[in-house]
């Protein structure tokens, strides 16, 4: 049976399609705006770019913080957000078939990334260090390029240059030839984690941020509920999450009595039990190491700082 | 009392919190972190019932959603989403389904049957 769609919609599923093939090929940065009417193919269009996010997640996001930051292209803008210039890469990774100079630069970003990098501007005024920041460059037939950006104020003497965005992207810092091998490697040795493994992993994340009142059981324990053992769970979660069980524990329990301290009223050693440390001193020692301060003098000063 | 926070207006009212998020295009993970320690401030040390009304939130990011579901939800007894549509409703269901959050969370377009669902939790 033949369906009778008009023009636009006919396109619109050509950009599901291609966005379907750009997963297949493993382009889990690849998005699709989606269209504001929020009908069904806006649905599936916004139900794939969450699935890419969550494929990204599972299979590489995951130790994203042992990971190390490249540059992939960089784009100058003048006082008026007009590109003026870019780094000789730029139109490759971002399919431009033609010269993007004295464009706005609104005709390269989404509109929610454009509203992100300028409201980024707006914040990053007098901070000495920013965060990434997602952003989504628009690449052939409307579909998005999403990789993590900053955006600086420039000064000097060349007005063309008022603003440079720089885009990232995060590699496990091997050069691609040792890359190689050492895929190789664990292949033969049979160490390439499967994604039953991973999902292990995952869950295993998830049972200690859901215990952060408590004390963890010991990693055979842990390995038993998991229904694995010990040296494949010690081994599997530093790889994937580049730190220990027990240390990302501890940091999260630590980043949980940090937030009940700034946003309430109980006493610490009350803080130091719902955090699942059994001593002040324990719960005190660890938390000067996280944050550089007691937990006495952290709730002082945040309390100063709102006033 | 409503406190009306950077990103939404909340308040508590016969044992619920009620959370009605403010236009936003997309919740970035700062933002998050910001929104969960306004709720705390406001629980003052009690957990609650959070009805939640999305409708005026149209995306959030992959962090934002893990750090609301899981980090960002102590003190929450159960939690009932309110969506405007179908649409929101596919993308929330697959936000509960991927987050597996260890507290009963269930997303509603009708509000009497989502503060329905809260009774029990109260």
């Amino acid at each position: 049976m033949e369906y009778a769609f008009n023009n636009e919609d006919k396109m619109r599923f050509n950009s599901l399609y291609q966005q379907i093939i750009e997963i297949a090929c493993g382009n889990f940065m690849f998005r699709q705006e989606p269209s504001g009417r929020r009908d069904p193919i806006d649905t599936v269009t916004v139900l794939l770019n969450m699935m890419s996010e969550e494929i990204y997640n599972f299979c590489f996001g995951a130790n994203q913080e042992i990971k190390q930051p490249e540059i992939q292209f960089s784009i100058f803008l003048d006082k008026d957000f007009y590109i003026t210039s870019y780094s000789s890469n730029t139109p490759e990774i971002l399919k431009w078939n033609q010269d993007k100079f004295d464009c706005p630069v609104s005709e390269i970003l989404s509109k929610n990334s454009e509203k992100a990098l300028t409201g980024e501007l707006d914040s990053a005024t007098g901070k000495m260090y920013q965060q990434f920041i997602p952003v989504d460059f628009i690449v052939e037939n409307k579909g998005l390029h999403r990789c993590p950006c900053t955006i600086q104020r420039m000064v000097g003497v060349d007005p063309s240059c008022a603003y440079v965005i720089t885009a990232f992207r995060f590699t496990n810092g091997e050069e691609p030839l040792r890359k190689v091998s050492s895929i190789r490697h664990s292949l033969k040795s049979g160490k390439k984690e499967s994604a039953a493994t991973k999902i292990l992993l995952k869950q295993v994340r998830l049972y200690i941020l859901k215990n952060l009142h408590t004390d963890l059981p010991s990693l055979r324990e842990l390995g038993l509920i998991h229904r694995t053992n010990k040296t494949k769970l010690k081994e599997g979660f530093k790889k994937m999450y580049g730190t220990t069980i027990h240390r990302f524990h501890m940091e999260k329990r630590l980043d949980k009595g940090a937030l009940l301290i700034r946003t309430t009223e109980l006493p610490i050693s009350m803080i130091t039990q719902k955090c699942g440390f059994k001593d002040h001193s324990h719960f005190s020692k660890n938390f000067r190491k996280q944050f550089g301060q007691t937990p006495s003098q952290y709730r002082r000063d945040y309390q100063r700082s709102i006033l | 009392m409503v406190v009306d926070g950077t990103y939404a207006k909340m308040w508590i009212s016969e044992g619920i919190l009620f959370f009605v998020y403010k236009e936003i295009y997309e919740i970035n993970r700062s933002m998050a972190r910001e929104i969960v320690s306004q709720r705390l401030q406001l629980q003052n040390e009690n957990s609650y019932p959070i009805f939640c009304d999305l409708r005026a939130i149209t995306n959030a990011q992959k962090e934002a959603r893990d750090y609301l579901a899981i980090e960002g939800a102590f003190m929450t007894t159960a939690l009932a989403l309110l969506v405007k549509d179908d649409h929101a409703m596919a993308i929330t269901q697959l936000f509960i389904k991927t987050s597996t959050p260890d507290y009963p969370m269930r997303v509603f377009k009708d509000k009497k049957k989502a503060l329905l669902f809260l009774q029990d939790y109260k």
